[in-house]
Protein backbone atom coordinates (compact mmCIF):
# COMPACT_ATOMS: atom_id res chain seq x y z
CA UNK A 1 0.00 0.00 0.00
CA UNK A 2 1.64 3.22 -1.16
CA UNK A 3 1.24 6.66 0.29
CA UNK A 4 -1.16 9.03 -1.39
CA UNK A 5 0.96 11.18 -3.73
CA UNK A 6 -0.81 14.32 -2.67
CA UNK A 7 -0.14 13.69 1.01
CA UNK A 8 3.54 13.19 0.27
CA UNK A 9 3.64 16.31 -1.89
CA UNK A 10 2.02 18.44 0.83
CA UNK A 11 4.51 17.40 3.48
CA UNK A 12 7.47 17.82 1.13
CA UNK A 13 6.20 21.30 0.36
CA UNK A 14 6.03 22.09 4.08
CA UNK A 15 9.60 20.98 4.49
CA UNK A 16 10.77 23.04 1.50
CA UNK A 17 8.85 26.14 2.61
CA UNK A 18 11.25 26.86 5.40
CA UNK A 19 14.35 26.44 3.27
CA UNK A 20 13.60 28.84 0.42
CA UNK A 21 14.80 31.87 2.41
CA UNK A 22 18.10 30.17 3.25
CA UNK A 23 18.52 29.19 -0.40
CA UNK A 24 17.87 32.77 -1.55
CA UNK A 25 20.24 34.35 0.97
CA UNK A 26 22.94 31.83 0.07
CA UNK A 27 22.55 32.18 -3.69
CA UNK A 28 22.41 35.96 -3.61
CA UNK A 29 25.82 36.29 -2.05
CA UNK A 30 26.52 36.73 -5.72
CA UNK A 31 24.21 39.47 -7.07
CA UNK A 32 21.37 38.12 -9.14
CA UNK A 33 18.03 39.11 -10.58
CA UNK A 34 14.56 37.58 -10.33
CA UNK A 35 14.37 35.23 -13.25
CA UNK A 36 17.96 34.02 -13.07
CA UNK A 37 17.46 33.21 -9.40
CA UNK A 38 14.32 31.29 -10.25
CA UNK A 39 16.28 29.15 -12.72
CA UNK A 40 19.20 28.63 -10.33
CA UNK A 41 16.94 27.55 -7.49
CA UNK A 42 14.99 25.33 -9.84
CA UNK A 43 18.03 23.45 -11.08
CA UNK A 44 19.41 23.21 -7.52
CA UNK A 45 16.29 21.36 -6.49
CA UNK A 46 14.45 24.24 -4.77
CA UNK A 47 11.50 24.47 -7.09
CA UNK A 48 9.76 27.71 -6.18
CA UNK A 49 6.76 29.26 -7.89
CA UNK A 50 7.49 32.54 -9.63
CA UNK A 51 4.55 34.21 -7.86
CA UNK A 52 6.04 33.16 -4.50
CA UNK A 53 9.65 34.11 -5.21
CA UNK A 54 9.27 37.68 -6.45
CA UNK A 55 7.15 38.94 -3.56
CA UNK A 56 9.52 37.06 -1.22
CA UNK A 57 12.51 38.96 -2.61
CA UNK A 58 10.75 42.27 -1.97
CA UNK A 59 9.87 41.17 1.57
CA UNK A 60 13.46 40.21 2.30
CA UNK A 61 14.60 43.54 0.91
CA UNK A 62 12.08 45.33 3.11
CA UNK A 63 13.45 43.44 6.12
CA UNK A 64 16.96 44.63 5.24
CA UNK A 65 18.27 41.17 4.41
CA UNK A 66 18.78 42.00 0.74
CA UNK A 67 19.90 45.16 -1.00
CA UNK A 68 18.95 45.95 -4.55
CA UNK A 69 20.06 48.16 -7.38
CA UNK A 70 18.80 48.71 -10.86
CA UNK A 71 21.03 47.67 -13.69
CA UNK A 72 20.34 49.34 -17.04
CA UNK A 73 23.16 47.76 -19.03
CA UNK A 74 20.88 45.46 -21.01
CA UNK A 75 17.98 46.58 -23.15
CA UNK A 76 15.77 45.56 -20.26
CA UNK A 77 16.32 47.28 -16.90
CA UNK A 78 16.91 44.61 -14.29
CA UNK A 79 16.74 44.78 -10.53
CA UNK A 80 19.72 43.02 -9.00
CA UNK A 81 19.49 41.70 -5.44
CA UNK A 82 22.42 41.01 -3.19
CA UNK A 83 22.58 39.61 0.33
CA UNK A 84 23.27 42.43 2.79
CA UNK A 85 25.43 42.32 5.89
CA UNK A 86 22.36 41.57 8.02
CA UNK A 87 21.38 38.95 5.49
CA UNK A 88 24.77 37.23 5.77
CA UNK A 89 24.44 37.25 9.55
CA UNK A 90 21.00 35.70 9.35
CA UNK A 91 22.25 33.16 6.85
CA UNK A 92 24.94 32.03 9.29
CA UNK A 93 22.37 31.79 12.10
CA UNK A 94 19.97 29.81 9.97
CA UNK A 95 22.67 27.42 8.81
CA UNK A 96 23.82 26.79 12.37
CA UNK A 97 20.23 26.09 13.32
CA UNK A 98 19.90 23.83 10.32
CA UNK A 99 22.89 21.74 11.36
CA UNK A 100 21.56 21.53 14.91
CA UNK A 101 18.20 20.34 13.61
CA UNK A 102 19.88 17.80 11.40
CA UNK A 103 21.86 16.42 14.34
CA UNK A 104 18.73 16.32 16.53
CA UNK A 105 16.75 14.47 13.90
CA UNK A 106 19.60 12.03 13.36
CA UNK A 107 19.54 11.34 17.09
CA UNK A 108 15.78 10.84 17.03
CA UNK A 109 15.81 8.53 14.05
CA UNK B 1 -1.03 50.50 -29.79
CA UNK B 2 -3.06 47.49 -28.86
CA UNK B 3 -2.63 46.52 -25.23
CA UNK B 4 -0.99 43.17 -24.84
CA UNK B 5 -1.86 40.55 -22.28
CA UNK B 6 1.25 41.56 -20.37
CA UNK B 7 0.15 45.19 -20.18
CA UNK B 8 -3.24 44.15 -18.90
CA UNK B 9 -1.72 41.75 -16.39
CA UNK B 10 0.76 44.26 -15.01
CA UNK B 11 -1.92 46.95 -14.76
CA UNK B 12 -4.24 44.58 -12.91
CA UNK B 13 -1.50 43.65 -10.47
CA UNK B 14 -0.13 47.08 -9.60
CA UNK B 15 -3.57 48.63 -9.27
CA UNK B 16 -3.84 47.25 -5.73
CA UNK B 17 -0.43 48.47 -4.65
CA UNK B 18 0.67 51.61 -2.83
CA UNK B 19 2.12 54.45 -4.88
CA UNK B 20 5.64 53.91 -3.60
CA UNK B 21 5.63 50.26 -4.56
CA UNK B 22 3.80 50.64 -7.81
CA UNK B 23 6.42 52.01 -10.19
CA UNK B 24 9.17 49.66 -9.03
CA UNK B 25 7.03 46.54 -9.06
CA UNK B 26 5.70 47.40 -12.50
CA UNK B 27 9.19 47.77 -13.90
CA UNK B 28 10.47 44.61 -12.30
CA UNK B 29 7.42 42.57 -13.16
CA UNK B 30 7.55 43.52 -16.84
CA UNK B 31 11.19 42.52 -17.12
CA UNK B 32 10.55 39.27 -15.29
CA UNK B 33 7.65 38.38 -17.54
CA UNK B 34 9.77 39.10 -20.59
CA UNK B 35 12.55 36.91 -19.22
CA UNK B 36 10.14 34.11 -18.49
CA UNK B 37 8.69 34.34 -22.00
CA UNK B 38 12.19 34.18 -23.46
CA UNK B 39 12.84 31.10 -21.35
CA UNK B 40 9.77 29.37 -22.68
CA UNK B 41 10.48 30.32 -26.27
CA UNK B 42 14.00 28.90 -25.98
CA UNK B 43 12.50 25.85 -24.32
CA UNK B 44 10.39 25.27 -27.41
CA UNK B 45 7.12 27.16 -27.12
CA UNK B 46 4.98 27.34 -30.26
CA UNK B 47 4.97 31.14 -30.48
CA UNK B 48 5.66 34.19 -28.39
CA UNK B 49 1.97 34.70 -27.82
CA UNK B 50 1.61 31.14 -26.57
CA UNK B 51 4.59 31.60 -24.28
CA UNK B 52 3.16 34.89 -22.98
CA UNK B 53 -0.15 33.27 -22.21
CA UNK B 54 1.53 30.35 -20.44
CA UNK B 55 3.75 32.63 -18.36
CA UNK B 56 0.84 34.76 -17.19
CA UNK B 57 -1.13 31.64 -16.35
CA UNK B 58 1.83 30.44 -14.31
CA UNK B 59 2.01 33.72 -12.42
CA UNK B 60 -1.65 33.36 -11.57
CA UNK B 61 -4.39 35.68 -10.37
CA UNK B 62 -3.11 39.32 -10.29
CA UNK B 63 -5.05 39.94 -7.10
CA UNK B 64 -3.21 37.10 -5.42
CA UNK B 65 0.15 38.28 -6.72
CA UNK B 66 -0.53 41.84 -5.57
CA UNK B 67 -1.46 40.54 -2.12
CA UNK B 68 1.90 38.79 -2.00
CA UNK B 69 3.61 42.11 -2.73
CA UNK B 70 1.52 44.25 -0.40
CA UNK B 71 1.19 41.75 2.43
CA UNK B 72 -2.53 42.36 2.70
CA UNK B 73 -4.68 39.37 3.72
CA UNK B 74 -6.70 37.50 1.11
CA UNK B 75 -9.78 37.30 3.34
CA UNK B 76 -12.29 39.61 4.99
CA UNK B 77 -12.47 37.91 8.34
CA UNK B 78 -9.51 35.84 9.34
CA UNK B 79 -8.97 33.03 11.83
CA UNK B 80 -7.99 35.29 14.69
CA UNK B 81 -11.16 37.36 14.56
CA UNK B 82 -13.60 34.70 13.33
CA UNK B 83 -14.62 33.18 16.71
CA UNK B 84 -15.70 36.56 18.06
CA UNK B 85 -17.53 37.33 14.84
CA UNK B 86 -19.42 34.10 15.04
CA UNK B 87 -20.37 34.64 18.67
CA UNK B 88 -21.69 38.16 18.08
CA UNK B 89 -23.56 37.05 14.98
CA UNK B 90 -25.23 34.11 16.75
CA UNK B 91 -26.34 36.17 19.72
CA UNK B 92 -27.76 38.98 17.63
CA UNK B 93 -29.52 36.74 15.14
CA UNK B 94 -31.13 34.50 17.74
CA UNK B 95 -32.41 37.41 19.80
CA UNK B 96 -33.22 40.22 17.37
CA UNK B 97 -34.78 38.32 14.48
CA UNK B 98 -37.45 36.35 16.40
CA UNK B 99 -38.20 39.39 18.53
CA UNK B 100 -38.69 41.78 15.64
CA UNK B 101 -40.67 39.24 13.64
CA UNK B 102 -43.01 38.50 16.54
CA UNK B 103 -43.59 42.14 17.41
CA UNK B 104 -44.19 43.03 13.80
CA UNK B 105 -46.65 40.19 13.40
CA UNK B 106 -48.64 41.19 16.46
CA UNK B 107 -48.83 44.82 15.46
CA UNK B 108 -49.94 43.93 11.97
CA UNK B 109 -52.60 41.54 13.23
CA UNK B 110 -54.15 44.32 15.22
CA UNK B 111 -53.68 47.12 12.75
CA UNK B 112 -54.45 45.39 9.45
CA UNK B 113 -57.93 44.38 8.50
CA UNK B 114 -57.70 40.69 9.26
CA UNK B 115 -61.37 40.09 8.54
CA UNK B 116 -61.08 40.90 4.86
CA UNK B 117 -57.45 40.02 4.06
CA UNK B 118 -56.84 37.07 6.31
CA UNK B 119 -53.67 36.63 8.34
CA UNK B 120 -51.50 35.61 5.38
CA UNK B 121 -50.42 39.13 4.36
CA UNK B 122 -49.55 39.97 7.97
CA UNK B 123 -47.50 36.79 8.36
CA UNK B 124 -45.69 37.31 5.07
CA UNK B 125 -44.95 40.93 5.88
CA UNK B 126 -43.67 40.02 9.35
CA UNK B 127 -41.42 37.28 7.92
CA UNK B 128 -40.08 39.72 5.35
CA UNK B 129 -39.20 42.23 8.06
CA UNK B 130 -37.51 39.45 10.02
CA UNK B 131 -35.51 38.56 6.91
CA UNK B 132 -34.47 42.18 6.38
CA UNK B 133 -33.35 42.46 10.00
CA UNK B 134 -31.31 39.28 9.62
CA UNK B 135 -29.66 40.59 6.45
CA UNK B 136 -28.82 43.87 8.14
CA UNK B 137 -27.37 42.14 11.20
CA UNK B 138 -25.18 39.91 9.04
CA UNK B 139 -24.02 42.86 6.93
CA UNK B 140 -23.18 45.32 9.68
CA UNK B 141 -21.55 42.78 11.99
CA UNK B 142 -19.41 41.54 9.09
CA UNK B 143 -18.43 45.09 8.10
CA UNK B 144 -17.39 45.95 11.64
CA UNK B 145 -15.35 42.78 11.99
CA UNK B 146 -13.77 43.16 8.53
CA UNK B 147 -12.58 46.60 9.62
CA UNK B 148 -11.32 45.11 12.87
CA UNK B 149 -9.41 42.49 10.88
CA UNK B 150 -7.77 45.18 8.75
CA UNK B 151 -6.95 47.12 11.88
CA UNK B 152 -5.44 44.03 13.42
CA UNK B 153 -3.21 43.49 10.38
CA UNK B 154 -2.07 47.11 10.46
CA UNK B 155 -1.40 47.35 14.18
CA UNK B 156 -0.66 43.74 14.99
CA UNK B 157 -3.04 43.79 17.96
CA UNK B 158 -4.81 40.53 18.75
CA UNK B 159 -8.24 39.86 20.22
CA UNK B 160 -7.49 38.15 23.48
CA UNK B 161 -9.59 35.34 24.81
CA UNK B 162 -9.49 34.36 28.43
CA UNK B 163 -11.47 31.77 30.37
CA UNK B 164 -13.71 34.47 31.85
CA UNK B 165 -15.41 34.67 28.47
CA UNK B 166 -16.72 31.13 28.70
CA UNK B 167 -20.51 30.86 28.63
CA UNK B 168 -22.20 30.01 31.92
CA UNK B 169 -23.57 26.73 30.65
CA UNK B 170 -21.38 23.99 32.10
CA UNK B 171 -23.16 21.26 30.20
CA UNK B 172 -24.76 19.83 33.31
CA UNK B 173 -27.67 22.25 33.16
CA UNK B 174 -27.96 22.25 36.88
CA UNK B 175 -30.85 24.34 38.19
CA UNK B 176 -29.98 25.92 41.50
CA UNK B 177 -32.10 27.12 44.35
CA UNK B 178 -31.72 30.73 43.34
CA UNK B 179 -33.11 30.10 39.89
CA UNK B 180 -36.07 28.14 41.25
CA UNK B 181 -36.91 30.74 43.88
CA UNK B 182 -36.80 33.44 41.22
CA UNK B 183 -39.11 31.45 38.94
CA UNK B 184 -41.65 30.67 41.65
CA UNK B 185 -41.45 34.20 42.95
CA UNK B 186 -42.14 35.62 39.52
CA UNK B 187 -45.16 33.33 39.06
CA UNK B 188 -46.49 34.25 42.48
CA UNK B 189 -46.09 37.92 41.70
CA UNK B 190 -47.98 37.50 38.43
CA UNK B 191 -50.81 35.68 40.22
CA UNK B 192 -50.94 38.29 42.94
CA UNK B 193 -50.98 41.07 40.38
CA UNK B 194 -54.04 39.57 38.78
CA UNK B 195 -55.83 39.40 42.11
CA UNK B 196 -54.60 42.74 43.34
CA UNK B 197 -55.71 44.71 40.30
CA UNK B 198 -59.25 43.64 41.12
CA UNK B 199 -59.28 44.46 44.79
CA UNK B 200 -57.07 47.51 45.01
CA UNK B 201 -56.15 48.87 41.63
CA UNK B 202 -54.06 52.05 41.64
CA UNK B 203 -56.40 53.72 39.17
CA UNK B 204 -59.31 55.39 40.87
CA UNK B 205 -62.48 57.09 39.83
CA UNK B 206 -64.41 59.07 42.44
CA UNK B 207 -62.19 57.53 45.09
CA UNK B 208 -63.23 53.99 44.17
CA UNK B 209 -60.54 51.67 42.79
CA UNK B 210 -61.23 50.71 39.19
CA UNK B 211 -60.07 47.22 38.23
CA UNK B 212 -57.83 47.14 35.16
CA UNK B 213 -59.22 43.90 33.78
CA UNK B 214 -62.86 43.34 33.09
CA UNK B 215 -64.43 41.88 36.26
CA UNK B 216 -66.65 39.68 34.10
CA UNK B 217 -63.55 37.69 33.28
CA UNK B 218 -63.53 36.29 36.79
CA UNK B 219 -66.07 33.75 35.65
CA UNK B 220 -63.93 32.81 32.67
CA UNK B 221 -60.31 33.36 31.80
CA UNK B 222 -58.84 34.75 35.02
CA UNK B 223 -59.24 31.68 37.25
CA UNK B 224 -57.81 29.62 34.39
CA UNK B 225 -54.76 31.90 34.23
CA UNK B 226 -54.21 31.56 37.97
CA UNK B 227 -54.45 27.78 37.62
CA UNK B 228 -51.86 27.81 34.83
CA UNK B 229 -49.51 29.93 36.92
CA UNK B 230 -49.88 27.46 39.78
CA UNK B 231 -49.10 24.67 37.33
CA UNK B 232 -45.91 26.41 36.24
CA UNK B 233 -44.88 26.82 39.87
CA UNK B 234 -45.30 23.07 40.31
CA UNK B 235 -43.11 22.48 37.26
CA UNK B 236 -40.46 24.83 38.62
CA UNK B 237 -40.34 22.92 41.90
CA UNK B 238 -40.20 19.60 40.05
CA UNK B 239 -37.25 20.87 38.01
CA UNK B 240 -35.50 21.89 41.19
CA UNK B 241 -36.03 18.50 42.82
CA UNK B 242 -34.80 16.72 39.72
CA UNK B 243 -31.77 19.01 39.45
CA UNK B 244 -32.17 19.94 35.81
CA UNK B 245 -34.73 20.30 33.06
CA UNK B 246 -35.94 17.18 31.26
CA UNK B 247 -37.65 16.97 27.92
CA UNK B 248 -40.93 16.07 29.62
CA UNK B 249 -40.81 18.99 32.03
CA UNK B 250 -39.81 21.34 29.22
CA UNK B 251 -42.77 20.22 27.13
CA UNK B 252 -45.07 20.65 30.13
CA UNK B 253 -43.77 24.15 30.72
CA UNK B 254 -44.14 25.13 27.07
CA UNK B 255 -47.68 23.73 27.05
CA UNK B 256 -48.49 25.81 30.12
CA UNK B 257 -46.92 28.87 28.50
CA UNK B 258 -49.22 28.41 25.53
CA UNK B 259 -52.19 27.70 27.83
CA UNK B 260 -51.51 31.06 29.42
CA UNK B 261 -50.79 33.11 26.32
CA UNK B 262 -53.40 31.85 23.87
CA UNK B 263 -56.56 32.46 25.93
CA UNK B 264 -55.13 35.82 26.92
CA UNK B 265 -54.52 36.76 23.30
CA UNK B 266 -58.00 35.55 22.30
CA UNK B 267 -59.60 37.69 24.97
CA UNK B 268 -57.46 40.62 23.86
CA UNK B 269 -58.52 40.10 20.28
CA UNK B 270 -62.16 40.02 21.27
CA UNK B 271 -61.61 43.30 23.07
CA UNK B 272 -62.95 42.01 26.37
CA UNK B 273 -59.77 42.01 28.44
CA UNK B 274 -59.80 45.50 29.80
CA UNK B 275 -62.46 46.85 32.09
CA UNK B 276 -64.53 49.42 30.14
CA UNK B 277 -64.63 51.65 33.21
CA UNK B 278 -60.84 51.55 33.36
CA UNK B 279 -60.54 52.54 29.71
CA UNK B 280 -63.04 55.35 30.26
CA UNK B 281 -60.90 56.74 33.06
CA UNK B 282 -57.86 56.75 30.79
CA UNK B 283 -59.72 58.33 27.89
CA UNK B 284 -61.15 60.99 30.18
CA UNK B 285 -57.63 61.64 31.39
CA UNK B 286 -56.58 62.49 27.85
CA UNK B 287 -55.32 59.17 26.45
CA UNK B 288 -57.67 59.05 23.48
CA UNK B 289 -56.46 55.81 21.91
CA UNK B 290 -56.13 54.04 25.24
CA UNK B 291 -58.05 50.93 24.22
CA UNK B 292 -56.06 50.28 21.10
CA UNK B 293 -52.67 51.21 22.56
CA UNK B 294 -53.18 49.01 25.60
CA UNK B 295 -54.35 46.11 23.47
CA UNK B 296 -51.41 46.26 21.11
CA UNK B 297 -48.77 46.73 23.78
CA UNK B 298 -50.20 43.97 25.97
CA UNK B 299 -50.29 41.62 23.00
CA UNK B 300 -46.69 42.44 22.16
CA UNK B 301 -45.70 41.85 25.76
CA UNK B 302 -47.46 38.49 25.88
CA UNK B 303 -45.89 37.30 22.63
CA UNK B 304 -42.40 38.48 23.60
CA UNK B 305 -42.55 36.77 26.99
CA UNK B 306 -43.94 33.63 25.39
CA UNK B 307 -41.22 33.42 22.76
CA UNK B 308 -38.48 34.16 25.25
CA UNK B 309 -39.82 31.61 27.74
CA UNK B 310 -40.12 28.87 25.14
CA UNK B 311 -36.63 29.49 23.74
CA UNK B 312 -35.13 29.67 27.22
CA UNK B 313 -36.65 26.38 28.38
CA UNK B 314 -35.90 24.63 25.09
CA UNK B 315 -32.28 25.66 25.42
CA UNK B 316 -32.03 24.47 29.03
CA UNK B 317 -33.59 21.11 28.26
CA UNK B 318 -31.13 20.39 25.46
CA UNK B 319 -29.66 16.94 25.97
CA UNK B 320 -26.02 17.07 27.08
CA UNK B 321 -23.24 14.55 27.46
CA UNK B 322 -22.43 12.38 30.42
CA UNK B 323 -22.51 15.13 33.02
CA UNK B 324 -25.58 15.92 35.17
Amino acid sequence: MSLDDEVVATHLQELRRGTVVVACLATLRTPGYGYALLETLGSAGFGVDANTLYPLLRRLEKQGLLVSEWNTDDSRPRKFYRTSGDGLELLATLRTDWRALDAAITDLT
Amino acid sequence: MTSSLTDRYVTATVRDLDDEQRAEVERELRTTIEDMIDGRVEGGAASRREAERAVLAELGDPVRLAAGYSGRPLYLIGPSVYPQWRRVMTVLLTTLVPLVTAVNLVVRLFVDDVATDGIAPAVVAALWVGFLVAVNVVFWVTVVFALAERGRVETGAELEWDPDQLPEDDGAGRVGLGETVAAVGFLAAAGLAIVWQQTSSPVTSDGEPVPVLDPALWSGVLPWLLLVLAGQAVVAVAVHRRGRWSTGLAVANIALDLAFALPLLLVLRAGTLFNPDFVDVLVDGGWVDAERDLTVSTAIGVVVVLVWSVVDVARKARPTGERG
